[in-house]
């Protein structure tokens, strides 16, 4: 018995690898946001493009638009830090010129659970030779991606395909105010209480992230992403920006714009204003 | 160490080589207990000197009330109990202490705070218990005696605490079943195929279902309920009831095939909880090792059931409650007991009531859905800290118009159903056809199994009753 299922395990171990090996990665059919990060990691590890820019951070730079940004990647992982974008990018063979590090959240430690999928040299090479293994190959995955390939298969083809000339229209989803008021306050809360000891500790992290970025190459830009007006001035922030400032006086940093950005939910911007902010970020880079 | 890593599977396989080699047939109690305690102290080694200095206590008592003066017997015994738990009061509920006493932002309120939580200490703590009631109450001389060699004595109660597959989260072994088991094992003689099988279910159960359904109910916690709808809220609800089944169950199923491995039986702590008809049944086929245990060392020396009515109804009580705090340092846990130990009482009310009124094939489905309803409403307090509960229920009744997420519906119930078609197959197994098929078929089950913990697993996470 134990034998057959052996068998059976082989045989539809190798039919996944195949399918696996013709699947192009696509993170709409995540899960969850750890899914969408171990897809957006692996993407980057396994793509044959060589990237410009690379972004590290978190949720908030997450929301920024890399499709405004020629040659640049997103590594900013929700609900995660810098430090497990940053070990993705330093997992891959090539780091590109500039790696942009944001600065809001670097007190959130390295999960290593997460991590630990892409610092097992064993791990990492049964990826790279059985691509089945990778997260955005998972049966499940597989079988949403192909349901929805058959959906738009029997969806009847219009007889003349309409011109596409309407600008496609952005919208701000905001929620409301009842749900936005005591996620607002907690964020309020949260960022009146400051530990030094623990920005100085993840200081020291960041620090060592840095140095073994420039170690191969690559040059090392701060910024902050906006949020909440309310939240910008409070103590946690003030002392994370001075004290990253502090520790690396030489770099550059792009700081936050002058203009106010709206958020959903006091953290994360709103869609149109992700592009909005991304479109003040492009100036500030090209003003290099 | 989890059991799905990478670290756990090498020294496993070592175990077993070293295990079975005729050249250390003599060793393998020792080689156990090696691995066991390399198992324990690889996160935390520090931990590891509670976990010796209780066994160590648990070893001395236990000598003392087989082989003490007559007298001292009860002293040695009560000692011993009152240590154990004293260990446990200290490192487990020294939080619980402090939030509801003490100001947490200094003096002893901090320092209770800062009492690291050694991992399997509730159920270390339990068994040591069990052994010394046994040897005190003597009810099970027929299968089970303290060696009267103080070093035999000494390596088999350390290896029954710390022999490493049940040792963080049970199930909870009893000295008179395990005992007698400890003997030389030799590889032709273990039976491998329920092994595989017991190891293939609970990986997937825990590997596939459990840790794909907690990213996928990870938003019952507070805020993010605020901003999901009411059918959301509902299908989180059950698909965590699931979530807690697959986890709890798959991490026994794990023990059970491991020890297994080693020629050891230790008990099967589930046995398909959801089909149950009553609060009662449920607690026979849940976490059947916490509950046999509460039930022989509690709730029975409290009287049980001989003592009327009342006194039943308060015995269930307070076995509820301890049992419910048991499981965590928090007064939810205690309000989830209760909440148990009035149902049962109620249950048995309603029964001794009501003695007519049997379970037809109409009026069975009906309970089983009413009681797995229920017992998915309290698991929230397992989830969620009890004000958070409340906030549910609050968000619950608002949020009914807001729109459902389809995508996460539809995956919740999709990781949800293995659990249902284990149970289905079980209700089904008188039928013939249904267990031909399952026999003849189910090397492909347990091949789509293995695929399925290869290629689908969830983000990897301890396992929830790690923290009790």
């Amino acid at each position: 018995m134990i034998g057959k299922s052996l068998i059976v395990f082989t045989c539809l171990f190798v039919a996944f690898n195949i399918v696996a090996h013709y699947n192009v990665p696509n993170t709409k059919y995540a899960d969850s946001d750890i899914q969408t990060n171990l897809i957006n990691a692996d993407r980057y590890i396994y793509s044959r493009q060589n990237y410009k820019a690379v972004i590290l951070g978190s949720s908030l730079a997450n929301k920024m638009r890399v499709d405004m940004l020629p040659g640049f990647y997103n590594l900013a992982l929700s609900g995660m830090s810098v430090y497990d974008g940053g070990a993705v990018l330093l997992s891959s063979n090539t780091l590109p010129e500039t790696v942009y590090i944001e600065l809001n959240v670097i007190q959130r430690p390295e999960n290593e659970n997460f991590t630990g999928e892409f610092t097992s040299p064993v791990y990492s090479w049964l990826k790279t030779t059985l691509p089945a293994l990778r997260p955005e190959n998972q049966p499940v995955i597989l079988a949403k991606k192909a349901i929805d390939d058959i959906e738009q298969l029997l969806q009847p083809v219009p007889a003349h395909k309409p011109a596409n000339n309407k600008k496609t229209v952005v919208k701000n989803y905001y929620l409301p105010q009842s749900l936005f008021r005591p996620l607002l306050n907690i964020q309020l809360k949260s960022y009146s209480e400051h530990d030094t000891v623990l920005i100085n500790q993840s200081v020291i992290q960041l620090k060592q992230l840095v140095a073994k970025v420039e170690s191969r190459g690559s040059k090392v830009v701060f910024f902050e992403m906006p949020i909440n007006p309310a939240l910008e001035q409070l103590p946690k922030t003030v002392l994370i920006r001075n004290t990253v400032k502090q520790a690396f006086p030489n770099y550059r940093f792009i700081d936050l714009p002058q203009t106010t950005f709206k958020t959903r939910d006091g953290l994360h911007l709103a869609q149109k204003e992700a592009i909005d902010y991304t479109a003040y970020f492009k100036e500030k880079i090209e003003e290099d | 160490m989890l059991f799905n890593s990478f670290i756990f599977i090498a020294l496993l396989l070592i175990t077993l080589v070293f295990y079975y080699l005729p050249v250390f047939s003599k060793l393998q109690v020792p080689i156990l207990i090696i691995s066991s305690l390399i198992f324990y102290a690889y996160q935390a080694p520090y931990l590891l000197l509670l976990l010796l200095a209780s066994a160590g206590i648990n070893i001395f008592t236990s000598y003392k009330v087989a082989y003490g003066p007559p007298n001292m017997r009860r002293f040695y015994a009560t000692t011993g109990i009152v240590i154990n738990l004293l260990i446990l009061a200290t490192f487990k509920y020294s939080p619980l202490l402090a939030n509801t006493f003490f100001d947490t932002s200094s003096g002893i309120g901090r320092m209770l705070l800062l009492i690291p939580l050694p991992i399997g200490i509730s159920f270390y703590t339990f068994e040591g218990i069990s052994l010394l009631v046994d040897v005190y109450a003597n009810k099970h001389h027929d299968k089970f005696f303290v060696d009267s060699s103080v070093q035999k004595h000494f390596t088999k109660t350390l290896f029954f605490v710390s022999f490493f597959p049940h040792l963080i989260a049970g199930p909870i072994l009893k000295a008179y079943e395990f005992y007698p088991q400890i003997k030389q094992k030799h590889f032709k003689y273990i039976d491998i195929i329920p092994a595989f099988k017991h190891l293939v279910t609970g990986y997937f159960l825990k590997m596939v279902v459990a840790d794909n359904l907690s990213v996928l109910t990870f938003k019952l916690a507070y805020p993010y309920l605020k901003a999901c709808s009411s059918a959301d809220l509902m299908v989180m609800m059950f698909g965590y009831s699931f979530q807690i089944f697959a986890d709890f169950s798959g991490y026994s199923l794990i023990a059970v095939g491991l020890a297994r491995l080693f020629g050891y039986n230790i008990m099967e702590n589930f046995n398909f909880p959801y089909i149950s008809a009553s609060f009662s049944e449920f607690w026979r086929r849940w976490h059947i090792s916490l509950s046999t245990f509460l039930k022989e060392y509690l709730y029975i020396p409290l009287g049980g059931n001989r003592k009327g009515n009342i006194r039943t109804y308060i015995n269930l009580l307070i076995t509820m409650v301890l049992g419910g705090i048991w499981h965590g340092a928090a007064w939810s846990y205690g309000v989830w007991g209760l909440a148990h130990g009035l149902l049962l009482a109620i249950e048995r009310f309603w029964d001794n009531l009501f003695p007519y009124i049997g379970l037809n094939r109409f009026i069975k489905p009906l309970k089983v859905v009413f009681i797995f309803i229920i017992i998915s409403f309290l698991w929230l307090l397992f989830k969620l800290p009890f004000v958070q509960v409340l906030e549910y229920f609050k968000t619950l009744r608002l949020n009914i118009n807001m729109p459902v997420n389809t995508n996460n519906i539809n995956m919740i119930l999709l990781y949800s159903l293995p659990v249902i078609v284990y149970h289905v197959l079980f209700l089904l197994r008188d039928n013939i056809k249904v267990s031909v098929w399952v026999v003849r078929y189910s090397y492909i089950v347990y091949g789509f199994l293995i695929t399925m913990i290869l290629l689908n697993s969830g983000p990897k996470g301890a396992f929830i009753y790690f923290q009790f």
